[in-house]
């Protein structure tokens, strides 16, 4: 039942494509396939199929929708997440979260109500 | 925010008060103040002031209220924990948590809402309302230690 987990969510910082920096505010719609560390404000949506790191010094107000997002910062707005969603201990998040995978770390701050319907599917 | 996290208690089987075995059905409700580990059926409502402890083999449908839950189990139904909620990787839960402090681990399903209320607030909030302290009504001064007492006032007064 509780297959292929991802092994880690430690990854290195140099292996992101791309990383946007504390002091950059973006408002819009990003789309992007590998990674991005955001670490400034973002306001918009955003769409990946690879992972999206929020930065313990970042404020998103986005709609999500990415493979894996790891959060070590604030997030508003609803996430889906077609593999898996770790709240690092640092880390507010407001909003619903849509994940067959979900690991809330201790001290972190979870709002919203979630949901982890594939994996009621799957089971036996 | 700092904030004190409470500790995440790796739980002896030993410690626990009271462990309901696998093939105990229990429907009702039960209160305790310890801590109870169920590992069989449950339905009903669960008070507690301690830990419970559901186990994998345990499937709960209940609302619950306790100090502290950390589940391996199935649960079904509401839970509101004072201090923190653990939920296992084997652990099910549909319903919705309420606490200061949840921690959810790699495998675990959750399908429900969430809320984390850290009561920050509370040193803000106005302070409680002073009750004026009864005090006993002086007994009626003799003549002479009324004298005496207005003597002592005035040298104060003077002075």
């Amino acid at each position: 039942m509780i297959g292929e987990k991802k092994a880690s969510t430690e990854f290195d910082e140099k292996d992101i494509t791309t990383i946007v920096a504390d002091d950059l505010e973006i408002k819009g719609t990003i789309r992007f396939k590998t990674s991005v560390m955001l670490k400034g404000v973002f306001e918009g949506e955003i769409y990946s199929e690879g992972l999206l790191v929020v930065g313990p010094t970042a404020r998103v107000m986005a709609s999500i929708t990415t493979q894996t997002l790891v959060s070590h910062g604030e997030i508003t707005g609803n996430v889906i997440a077609n593999e898996q969603v770790t709240l690092k201990s640092t880390s507010i998040h407001n909003g619903d979260i849509s994940t067959p995978n979900i690991i809330i770390e201790n001290g972190s701050v979870f709002n919203g109500s979630c949901a982890m319907r594939a994996k009621d599917i799957t089971v036996r | 925010m700092s904030v004190d996290i409470p500790e995440i208690r790796e739980i002896q089987e030993g410690q626990i008060t009271t462990v309901v075995a696998e093939d105990l059905e229990i429907k009702g409700s039960i209160r305790f103040k310890s801590s109870v580990m169920l590992k069989g059926v449950f339905e009903g409502e669960i008070f507690s002031e301690g830990l419970l402890v559901v186990g994998s083999t345990a499937r709960v449908t209940a609302s619950i209220n306790t100090k502290t839950l950390i589940s391996h189990g199935s649960i079904t139904g509401n839970v509101i924990a004072v201090e923190q909620i653990v939920l296992k990787n084997s652990a099910t839960h549909n319903g919705d948590l309420n606490s200061p402090f949840v921690m959810i681990e790699n495998g675990a399903v959750f399908n429900g809402s969430c809320v984390m209320e850290r009561r920050q607030s509370d040193t803000v909030s106005a302070p409680p309302v002073e009750i004026p302290e009864y005090t006993e009504p002086e007994p009626v001064a003799t003549e002479e230690s009324s004298e005496a007492s207005y003597g002592s006032e005035n040298e104060e007064y003077e002075s």
